[in-house]
């Protein structure tokens, strides 16, 4: 064998090498991101189209047929998650609240996300008074443990899905104006601020089309981050039942009911307990993800 | 100074940043960064500034065309005194009044195209229709000598190559007058004289006048038709530039005209240093008397070390602020 045999035979196995090492590598780094990524699309698609595919109603009961265990479990197929104490059927009511949660909590996101962002960026581009206004007003919110002030909230405006909504969208707003008002402040020292200013640039002008673009991939990570805490805090607060009222299921309030039997029927709770820190789960992997891949100095490493 | 000729009019130009310290943020002192400068700009020209880092030369650029506010004095542009305009009134000749920055990674958009970012400023004063701003974002990046660039990010090119994005920025709405604040200073000495020569060709077509502020003596001599030597926030020599390197007068001057070095090796043997001795001083505490004192080599007597020396015309339209001259 010549030389440039054994190099073309040496080329050729380098590269199947090479190809298989780096599709492997490029899985293993979005390992995290595709494990997220499917569990929440999962969850998505049984919160919208579980219902109209697996027709049973959440609400109707059969006393006869109560507390079922799930088909794997020694249950029958008709039920595959089993039944509850009022033999409603486990898993519609799961996709009943996923489609609650994820309502709840992406809304509420949304509404941080409206009130957080603008205040933020005025705090962090104007400072001074303006900033230290909002920031202490911020602090002072903070410094209420959520759930008393969810309790107060619930108890003058009375439990309902848009109520929810409500407290959990104006208390979150905190996390994103402090997130976007440190990324201003950066942002606003930069060079390119200064030649947008230079150019006649209005100020609203500079928000939205240099600052904003520039932290938009933070707000992003932050959001999936908060939609993770905003699902458990909506269950606690159904957990508590302060959250949507009954008959809506919703995971919280399903543990909850599900508490009386845990001895004899421990799938009432933990089923649903199980599709929380599932999506909990799932919105922390992409959450981390989402972040490495928009940050350039982690992104080589590893 | 003949007020027909001058385009732009700098008069008594100060520019104070205030020290804060405390809880309650009191103004404990301020850094002069300009500190009552005059002179004069004509139509057309280049105007080289020069001086060491902290002397206050890109203050005084930025100051010029209002991107900071001054503490006192006069600027005039043509026959408009822009400290007295309404807002809107100065928006209008802001177009006129462009700034071109040291760092051209720092001052381009790291998420804009390019095309956006050199729309940018025409969308800002809705110069012409969409496609009227779109063709000249493509003319301009002809000008500048960069092809196919419309839809690519500036981190995709080199830093000669954003300098020349942020030069056609400048350049979009056409103004009259560009403060060049260090241009060349962060790119590789090839890439400086590229980027010179692109300025100097513009300024023949386009009939641009030059605030070019520099700390490259030799740079400053070749695009220069006038050169200003900056010292702690005061002007300190100004002359045109054959006068300049030809018959320095100020002791500073002289000791960084002696600092560049020759390429004749006879010649650099032969060079006579005035050496530059100690630090600048802090602006924020300037030397009493002529600002220059502590590191004078001719310094002597109570009047340099108590009187400000006056900004004066010695002849041929040389200016310079000097008790021994």
């Amino acid at each position: 064998m010549n030389n440039a045999e054994i190099n073309t035979i040496y080329a050729k196995t380098r590269r199947i090498d090479g190809n298989k090492k780096m599709r492997s590598r490029i899985i293993m780094k979005n390992l995290k991101g595709i494990i997220g990524g499917t569990i929440l699309i999962i969850i998505v698609l049984l919160a919208i189209l579980g219902p109209s595919l697996y027709k049973v109603d959440p609400n109707s009961t059969n006393i006869t047929n109560r507390l079922k265990p799930p088909a794997l479990f020694g249950g029958c197929m008709e039920h595959p998650f089993g039944t509850d104490e009022l033999g409603r059927d486990i898993l519609s009511r799961i996709m009943q609240g996923a489609r609650v949660s994820l309502m709840v909590s992406v809304s509420a996101v949304l509404i941080s996300i409206l009130f957080g962002v603008p205040l933020g960026m005025i705090a962090g581009y104007y400072g001074g008074v303006i900033d230290n206004v909002l920031m202490r007003i911020g602090d002072i919110q903070l410094s209420i443990p959520f759930l008393v002030l969810a309790i107060a909230i619930v108890a003058v405006l009375g439990p309902s899905l848009v109520n929810v909504v409500i407290i959990l969208g104006v208390t979150g707003w905190v996390q994103f104006a402090r997130l976007v008002r440190a990324n201003t402040m950066k942002i606003k020292g930069q060079e390119f601020i200064l030649a947008a200013k230079a150019m006649g640039s209005s100020s609203f002008r500079i928000f939205y089309s240099h600052i904003l673009r520039n932290i938009l991939s933070t707000i992003i990570v932050l959001a999936t981050f908060q939609l993770a805490l905003l699902i458990i805090v909506e269950s606690s607060l159904s957990f508590l039942g302060l959250g949507v009222p009954l008959p809506t299921a919703s995971w919280g309030s399903m543990i909850n009911d599900g508490r009386n039997y845990l001895q004899m029927a421990w799938w009432l709770s933990t089923i649903p307990g199980c599709m929380i820190t599932l999506i909990v789960l799932g919105a922390n992997l992409f959450g981390d993800w989402l972040r490495d891949s928009f940050d350039p100095h982690l992104k080589h490493q590893g | 100074m003949s007020d027909e000729k001058s385009f732009i009019k700098i008069d008594k130009l100060k520019k104070y940043f205030p020290i804060y310290s405390g809880i309650l943020k009191r103004t404990i002192g301020a850094v002069k960064a300009v500190d009552d400068v005059s002179f004069s700009i004509k139509s057309g020209e280049t105007l080289g500034l020069v001086g060491e880092s902290g002397s206050g030369k890109s203050t005084l650029g930025r100051t010029i065309i209002q991107l900071y506010e001054p503490t006192s004095g006069k600027v005039y542009y043509k026959s408009y005194d822009l400290l007295m305009l309404k807002q809107r009134e100065f928006q209008k000749l802001r177009l006129n009044l462009q700034i071109i920055f040291q760092d051209p990674f720092a001052s381009l958009d790291p998420r804009m195209t390019v095309g956006e970012i050199i729309l940018e400023p025409l969308a800002i004063h809705k110069l012409g229709t969409k496609k009227e701003q779109r063709e000249k974002v493509e003319f301009l990046m002809n000008k500048v000598g960069l092809t196919k660039a419309y839809k690519k990010y500036p981190h995709e090119f080199s830093g000669g190559q954003c300098q020349r994005i942020a030069i056609a920025r400048a350049l979009a709405t056409e103004p009259e007058f560009v403060v060049c604040d260090e241009p060349i200073s962060s790119l590789d000495v090839s890439i400086q004289a590229q980027v010179v020569n692109l300025l100097e060709e513009l300024q023949d077509d386009l009939g641009l006048t030059y605030l070019f502020i520099a700390h490259d003596l030799r740079m400053t001599r070749h695009i220069s038709d006038r050169v200003a030597i900056m010292y702690l926030g005061k002007i300190v020599e100004l002359a045109s530039k054959d006068e300049f390197y030809s018959h320095p007068l100020h002791p500073y001057t002289k000791g960084l005209l002696s600092s560049i070095p020759t390429p004749d090796p006879i010649n650099e043997r032969k060079r006579q240093r005035v050496y530059l001795k100690g630090e600048i001083p802090n602006p924020s505490n300037p030397p009493k008397g002529c600002r220059y004192h502590t590191r004078c080599p001719i310094a002597d007597g109570k009047i340099c070390r108590e009187v400000e020396p006056q900004w004066r015309d010695v002849g041929s339209d040389h200016w310079v602020a000097c008790h021994k001259v």
